[in-house]
C-alpha cells in the first residue's frame, strides 16, 4: 500500500491517524499495514491498525464495495452458494438477510435476542459481545444466478459468465462456480467462523453452501509483501488502490452501454483454486524458482534490481537476458502501454487442506481478483501465462466468476436492489 | 429461508437493527441494571427496572440453596420475558430481556418447589418491537400431549408388527425376493415412530442398529435389526444366514409393543423428538450414511417426516396456545418436506437411490430440511418443563 493512501485515509477518519501515531516512513507503514515487521510494531498492534483502517475500506454504504480494495486480512473463507429459494421474492428475502446479517456482524455489539424460549441467535464462538468492525464481507453473484428461475436473464451483468477451463486447468465441478460468493476476511479465523455460522443459520433454507476454501495469508516474513507457499513474496505489484482514476479505469464498472445500470460501481471477481505441488517445486533449484517467477525469493526485488517496490525494467532487456520473456511476472503483466488495460488488482490467499491420495500436501493459493471486465483483463492476463513454466507446479482445480454488485446507499437498501 | 417465527427474518433483523435494538444495558458494568439478587428467602429484593429495550441482568444466588428457576414475567405473571434455569448457591448468571414498556417482577423457584415473587417494578421509555415472551407450559399439559402421542404410537407399532411378521415369513420360507419387498414397508412403520436418541432402550439397537462402532462392522454378532438383514437382503447372503436375523428381528418388534406401555417417556422427550427426529434424517440417512445396500433412505427420509408430524400434532394444542404462527408454518413446512422426499418415490413403489440425486436436488433437500430444522429448533424451548426433581423421578 503506498503512503500516499493511508495518508489519505487517515485524513478521512481522524481516529486512524490518532491511533496509528507512528505511520513515518514507507516501510513502517508497509509494516503497519500487514501486521508485522521487523523494525515496525508487535504483531498486535500492527492487528489493530490494520483493523481501524480497514474499518473505513468496508463500510457497506457508498457506491461500492470497499473491502475489495482491502489489504488481505489474515484469516478468510471463500463460499459458493447456490441458491434454493424458491421465487424471486425469496431470492430479495435472502439478499435482505444476507445485507443485514453482514450490517450485523461489521456493526458488532449485543447478538439479537430472540426471547427465552428459543436457542440463542448468536453462536457465542466470539463470547457475549461482537467485537465491532472486525469482519469484512464481498459478495459475488455468479451467471447461474441470472438463468430461468428468477427470471433475471435481460439484467444480467454484462461481461459475466461461466468459467471456462484454460488449458493447464483440472477444474472439479464440486469446487467451481456457484449462484453467490461471499467472502469473509478477518484478523482471526474464529471471526471468521463465527460470520460464516452467521450467515449460513440464518440463510438455511434459501442457500446452500456449495464449496468453499479457507485461507490465509502469512505475516510478513521477515517484512514487506507477505509470502505465499511457494516462498515468494505475493502481492507485491498490484494496481494503486488510491487512485481513484486507476479504480475507474480498472475495477469498477462504469455507467453506459452493455452493462445494465444496476451493475455501476460494481465489480467482477475471479476466483481461482490453485493446488501448488509443493514437494516438487521444494526439489527445484533456486535459480530455477527465480526464473520462473522473475524474482529473487529472499527480498522480493525484481531479477533486476534490489528491493521488492522497485520496477522491473523490461524495456532494456528485450531479449530476456535478465528476467527471461517467460518469466511470471514478465507473461503476466509485461508493463506496456498496450497491456495496460489488463491489468488486474489481485488479492491472494495460501490454503492447506490436508494431504492428496498420494500423500502429498493439499497445499496452494487462492487467487481471487477484481476487475471491471474479465475478458479484456483476467482471461487476457490467464493467456499471456498459458504453458508458462510455472504451470507444472501448480493445477487450477477449482473456483468461479462473479459479480459483485455495487454498495449500498443507506441504511435499508440490500445488496442487488437494484436487481431483484 | 424458513423464517423461525412465521415472520420474513430478513424484514425482522433489519426492522432490528433499524430500531436501535442494539444498545443495551449490561448489568454490573457499563451502568446497566444493578446486579439482582436472588436466594431461597428473598426473590429480588430491590430490584430497579431498566428503560425499555434490551436488558442483561446479572442475577446472583447468595443463598446456600439451589434456585432452580428465576423468570421475568410481565404485568399478568403469565408471560416469562427473560429465565435462569438453575442457579446453583453461590454463582450468578446473565439474563437477557428485552422488556417493552410495562410492568414486571421476578419469580423465583427453589428446589422445595416454593415459588416467591419479587415487587412489581414499571419499565418505562419507548416501544419495544420484537420481543418474544413465553407461555410455559405445565406438566399437565406435557402429560396430556404424551399420553396422545402414546396413543398414536401404539396405533403405527400394531401395523409394525404386521409388517415384521410379514418379512420374517419370507425370509423363513427362503423367498428372500419377496423379503427384499417386504423389508422397506415394515423399516419405514419402524421409521414413522421416530425413535431419536435410545428413545427404546435397548430395543432401538436389536431392532436398527447401526454397524457404526462394532469392531468388524457388519460381521460383528452384535449388528442386528433391521439394517443387519437390509445388508444381507442386498449383499446376497443365504437364508439360512438370514433366518436368525429376520427372527431376532421379529422377536424385538414384539418385545417392544410389549414394554411399550410400561417404558418412561421423560416430561421434555416429546418436544425434543419433534425437533430432533429430523436432526437425525439430516445427518443419517441424506448423507446415506444408514444404507446397508437398499438406498432407500429418500424413503426412510419421508418416513421419518412422518414421525415428526406425530409428535407436532400431539403437541399442536400447547403451540397454538402461544405460538399460532409457528405451528402452522410448521405445518407447512413438514408438509412440504413429505412431499419433496415422496416426490422420489416411483409409480410401482419403488425409490430413487440417494446416490442417483443431482447436485442441485441434493442442494434443496439437505437446504429445506435445514431451514425447517431452524423452525423445529424452538420448539423444545418453548415446551420446556423446568428440570424439577421431583418430576424427573415419576416421568
Ligand atoms: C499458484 C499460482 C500463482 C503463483 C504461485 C503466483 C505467484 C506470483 C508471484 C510470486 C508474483 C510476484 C509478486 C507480485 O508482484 O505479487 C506474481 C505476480 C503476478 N501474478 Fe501471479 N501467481 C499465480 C497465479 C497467477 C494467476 C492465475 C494470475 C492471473 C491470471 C497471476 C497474475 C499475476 C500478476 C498480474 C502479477 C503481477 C505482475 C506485475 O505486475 O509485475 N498470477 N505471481
Amino acid at each position: 500500500m503506498s503512503r500516499r493512501r493511508l495518508l489519505q485515509l487517515g485524513a478521512l477518519t481522524g481516529t486512524v491517524a490518532a491511533t496509528s501515531g507512528a505511520l513515518g516512513s514507507l516501510s513502517r507503514a508497509a509494516a503497519a499495514s500487514t501486521g508485522s515487521g521487523t523494525d515496525g510494531p508487535s504483531f498486535l498492534d500492527g492487528a489493530s491498525k490494520v483493523t481501524a483502517e480497514r474499518a473505513q475500506l468496508q463500510s457497506f454504504e457508498g457506491p461500492h464495495q470497499l473491502a475489495v480494495l482491502s489489504e488481505p486480512t489474515r484469516a478468510t473463507t471463500v463460499v459458493a452458494f447456490d441458491v434454493i429459494a424458491g421465487s424471486r421474492a425469496e431470492l430479495r428475502d435472502l439478499l435482505r438477510t444476507i445485507t443485514s446479517r453482514m450490517r450485523y456482524l461489521y456493526a458488532g455489539g449485543t447478538p439479537q435476542f430472540d426471547g427465552p424460549a428459543a436457542p440463542t441467535d448468536d453462536n457465542g464462538i466470539l463470547g457475549p459481545v461482537l467485537p465491532a468492525r472486525n469482519a469484512s464481507f464481498i459478495l459475488g453473484m455468479g451467471a447461474s444466478l441470472f438463468d430461468d428461475r428468477f427470471g433475471l436473464k435481460p439484467a444480467q451483468p454484462a461481461r459475466l459468465y461461466t468459467m471456462q477451463s484454460f488449458p493447464n486447468d483440472n477444474l472439479d465441478p464440486a469446487q467451481t462456480q456457484g449462484d453467490l460468493s461471499v467472502q469473509i476476511g478477518a484478523e482471526d479465523a474464529d471471526t471468521v467462523l463465527h460470520a460464516l455460522r452467521d450467515i449460513t443459520k440464518h440463510t438455511r433454507g434459501a442457500m446452500q453452501p456449495r464449496w468453499r476454501v479457507d485461507g490465509f495469508k502469512s505475516p510478513p516474513r521477515p517484512s514487506g509483501t507477505p509470502r505465499n507457499l511457494l516462498g515468494f513474496k505475493d502481492g507485491i505489484a498490484n494496481p494503486d488502490t488510491s487512485d481513484a482514476a486507476q479504480m475507474r479505469q480498472l475495477v469498477w464498472v462504469q455507467p453506459g452501454s452493455p452493462e445494465p445500470a444496476w451493475t455501476t460501481g460494481g465489480t467482477y471477481q475471479v476466483v481461482r483454486i490453485i493446488r501448488m505441488l509443493v514437494e516438487f517445486w521444494d526439489r527445484v533449484s533456486l535459480y530455477e524458482q527465480e526464473n520462473m517467477i522473475g524474482r529473487r525469493r529472499a527480498t522480493g526485488a525484481p531479477l533486476d534490481a534490489n528491493s521488492e517496490f522497485a520496477a522491473p525494467d523490461y524495456a532494456t532487456d528485450p531479449a530476456g537476458n535478465i528476467i527471461p520473456l517467460t518469466a511470471h511476472i514478465r507473461l503476466a503483466n509485461p508493463r506496456t502501454p498496450a497491456t495496460a488495460d489488463s491489468r488486474i488488482l489481485r488479492r491472494g490467499y495460501n490454503f492447506d487442506l490436508g494431504v492428496d491420495v498420494n500423500g502429498n500436501l493439499n497445499q496452494g493459493l487462492i487467487f481471487t481478483c477484481y476487475q471491471q471486465d474479465i475478458q479484456r483483463q483476467f482471461v487476457t492476463v490467464q493467456t499471456r501465462l498459458i504453458g508458462e513454466p510455472l504451470v507444472d507446479y501448480i493445477s487450477p482445480v477449482g473456483g468461479g466468476y462473479f459479480f459483485c454488485p455495487p454498495g449500498l446507499e443507506g441504511r435499508s437498501d440490500y445488496f442487488g436492489s437494484g436487481l431483484v | 429461508m424458513t423464517p423461525r417465527r412465521g415472520a420474513a427474518l430478513g424484514v425482522v433483523a433489519l426492522a432490528l437493527a433499524v430500531s436501535g435494538y442494539l444498545v443495551v444495558g449490561r448489568g454490573g458494568t457499563d451502568g446497566g441494571p444493578a446486579p439482582v439478587v436472588v436466594s431461597a428467602s428473598a426473590c429480588a429484593r430491590g430490584w430497579s427496572a431498566p428503560r425499555s429495550g434490551l436488558t442483561v441482568f446479572t442475577v446472583k444466588n447468595t443463598s446456600r440453596a439451589t434456585i432452580y428457576e428465576v423468570d421475568l414475567v410481565g404485568a399478568n405473571q403469565a408471560l416469562v420475558y427473560g429465565d435462569i434455569e438453575m442457579l446453583a448457591p453461590g454463582t450468578e448468571d446473565q439474563m437477557d430481556a428485552l422488556l417493552p414498556p410495562g410492568d414486571y417482577s421476578f419469580q423465583c423457584e427453589s428446589f422445595s418447589g416454593a415459588t416467591l415473587t419479587s415487587r412489581v417494578e414499571h419499565v418505562s421509555g419507548p416501544p419495544v418491537s420484537g420481543a418474544h415472551p413465553y407461555v410455559p407450559v405445565t406438566s399437565d399439559q406435557i402429560q396430556l400431549a404424551t399420553l396422545a402421542y402414546r396413543g398414536s404410537l401404539t396405533t403405527w407399532m400394531g401395523r409394525l408388527a404386521v409388517a415384521t411378521d410379514a418379512l420374517k415369513a419370507a425370509v423363513d420360507a427362503g423367498d428372500l425376493a419377496r423379503a427384499r419387498q417386504l423389508w422397506l414397508p415394515a423399516h419405514l412403520d419402524y421409521s414413522r415412530l421416530g425413535a431419536a436418541y435410545d428413545t427404546f432402550g435397548n430395543f432401538n439397537d436389536e431392532i436398527n442398529g447401526r454397524p457404526l462402532g462394532l469392531v468388524g462392522g457388519v460381521d460383528n454378532p452384535n449388528f442386528q435389526g433391521f439394517l443387519r438383514l437390509e445388508y444381507g437382503l442386498w449383499h446376497a447372503q443365504p437364508d439360512r444366514e438370514l433366518v436368525p436375523v429376520a427372527n431376532a428381528l421379529d422377536s424385538a418388534v414384539h418385545g417392544l409393543i410389549k414394554q411399550f406401555p410400561q417404558m418412561l417417556m421423560p416430561a421434555n422427550d416429546l418436544s425434543l423428538r419433534t425437533h430432533e427426529i429430523l436432526e437425525n434424517t439430516l445427518q443419517f440417512e441424506l448423507t446415506g450414511e444408514t444404507d446397508e445396500g437398499s438406498h432407500t433412505n429418500l424413503a426412510t427420509a419421508w418416513a421419518n417426516v412422518q414421525g415428526t408430524q406425530l409428535a407436532l400434532a400431539a403437541i399442536a394444542p400447547l403451540l397454538q396456545q402461544g405460538e399460532p404462527g409457528l405451528l402452522a408454518s410448521l405445518r407447512q413446512g413438514l408438509d412440504k418436506m413429505a412431499a419433496a422426499f415422496k416426490g422420489f418415490q416411483h409409480a410401482n413403489g419403488s425409490w430413487t437411490p440417494l446416490q442417483s440425486l443431482s447436485r442441485s436436488q441434493r442442494e434443496h433437500l439437505d437446504g429445506e430440511l435445514g431451514g425447517l430444522l431452524e423452525q423445529l429448533s424452538v420448539v423444545p424451548d418453548l415446551l420446556e418443563l423446568p428440570i424439577q426433581p421431583a418430576t424427573a423421578d415419576q416421568s
